[in-house]
C-alpha cells in the first residue's frame, strides 16, 4: 500500500477537528443532560406501562373468574357440548 | 475516582458517574457523529440520543474499561440509523471554497465520494482511523472485532478508495 499521507484525509480531518472545537461547551452539556432526562422519562413509561399491563391483565382474568364461576352450568358455554347435554359437571374443580 | 470505576458506578446506576464519563468524551463523541453527519444540529441530537440508550442499556456494559468503545458503538449506530432516516448522501457540496481552495476540494470530494462507496465496515474504519487516529486496537473494540480482520478492512478500504477515485478519472495525489 502506498504513503497513506498521500491521500486527502487530512483536510476533512481537521474541518472535523475545528467542529469539534467550535461546539460550544453548553450546547454539549445541554444534549447530554437531556439525553439523560429523555432516558429517566422513558424508563418511568415503560415502568407505569407495565404496571398497567399487570393491573389490566389481573382484572381480565378476574372478570373471567368471575362470570365463569358465576354462571350456572347449563347457561355456560357451548350448550351443544357432550358434556353439558349429558349433564356432567365440565368445571375443573369446585368451591 | 478513575475512569473504571465511575464505569463501575454508573453501571449500576449512578447518574452522576456516568454524566461524569460521558462529558470526559463529548468532545470526541461529537466528533465523531459529525465525521457521519456533517451538520452541527445533526450530530448534537444523535449525541443526545446516544446518551438516552446508553444509560437506558448501561447494564449490558460487561468490562468496565470498555466505556468508550461500548458507546462509541452505540453513536455510530445511530448516526447511520440517522442517516438512513433521512437518505442523506454523505459528500456536501460546499459554497465556502473559492480560488485557492478550488483543487483541494475537488480532492476532497473525490474522497468522500469514494467513502460513501464502500462498504459500512470499511467506512467505519477509515474514519476512525483517518480523522480520528484511533488505533487499529481501538477500533477493533469499537467494532468488536480481532485486530488482524480491522486491519485487513483498512487495507481492503484503502484499495478500494483507490480504485475509486482513479475510476472517477480525479488526480490521486497531492501536488
Amino acid at each position: 500500500m502506498e504513503h497513506l499521507e498521500n491521500f486527502r484525509f487530512h483536510e476533512i480531518k481537521q474541518e472535523i477537528e475545528a467542529a469539534s472545537g467550535e461546539v460550544a461547551e453548553d450546547r454539549l452539556n445541554q444534549a447530554i443532560a437531556k439525553g439523560l432526562h429523555r432516558a429517566k422519562r422513558a424508563r418511568i413509561k415503560r415502568q407505569i406501562g407495565f404496571q398497567v399491563g399487570i393491573m389490566a391483565g389481573l382484572l381480565t382474568l378476574s372478570v373471567f373468574l368471575l362470570s365463569y364461576w358465576g354462571q350456572d352450568m347449563e347457561g355456560w358455554g357451548n350448550s351443544t357440548s357432550t358434556s353439558a347435554v349429558q349433564g356432567k359437571n365440565t368445571r375443573p374443580f369446585s368451591i | 475516582m478513575d475512569e473504571n470505576e465511575w464505569a463501575a458506578h454508573a453501571r449500576h446506576g449512578d447518574e452522576l458517574a456516568f454524566n461524569q464519563l460521558v462529558s470526559l468524551h463529548k468532545r470526541k463523541l461529537y466528533g465523531i457523529a459529525y465525521s457521519y453527519l456533517r451538520n452541527e444540529a445533526d450530530a448534537l441530537d444523535v449525541l443526545q440520543d446516544s446518551v438516552c440508550k446508553a444509560w437506558l442499556k448501561k447494564a449490558t456494559l460487561r468490562d468496565h474499561d470498555a466505556f468508550l468503545p461500548w458507546i462509541t458503538r452505540i453513536l455510530i449506530n445511530g448516526c447511520i440509523d440517522d442517516l438512513k432516516r433521512k437518505q442523506r448522501v454523505l459528500p456536501k457540496s460546499e459554497a465556502g471554497y473559492e480560488g485557492t481552495h478550488e483543487m483541494m476540494t475537488i480532492y476532497r470530494m473525490d474522497l468522500e465520494i469514494a467513502l460513501t462507496h464502500l462498504k459500512p465496515k470499511y467506512r467505519h474504519v477509515l474514519i476512525l482511523k483517518y480523522y480520528h487516529d484511533m488505533t487499529l486496537s481501538d477500533i477493533a473494540k469499537i467494532m468488536d472485532r480481532p485486530e488482524g480482520t480491522v486491519k485487513t478492512w483498512l487495507h481492503q478500504a484503502l484499495k478500494q478508495v483507490k480504485k475509486q477515485i482513479n475510476k472517477g478519472g480525479a488526480i490521486l495525489w497531492s501536488i
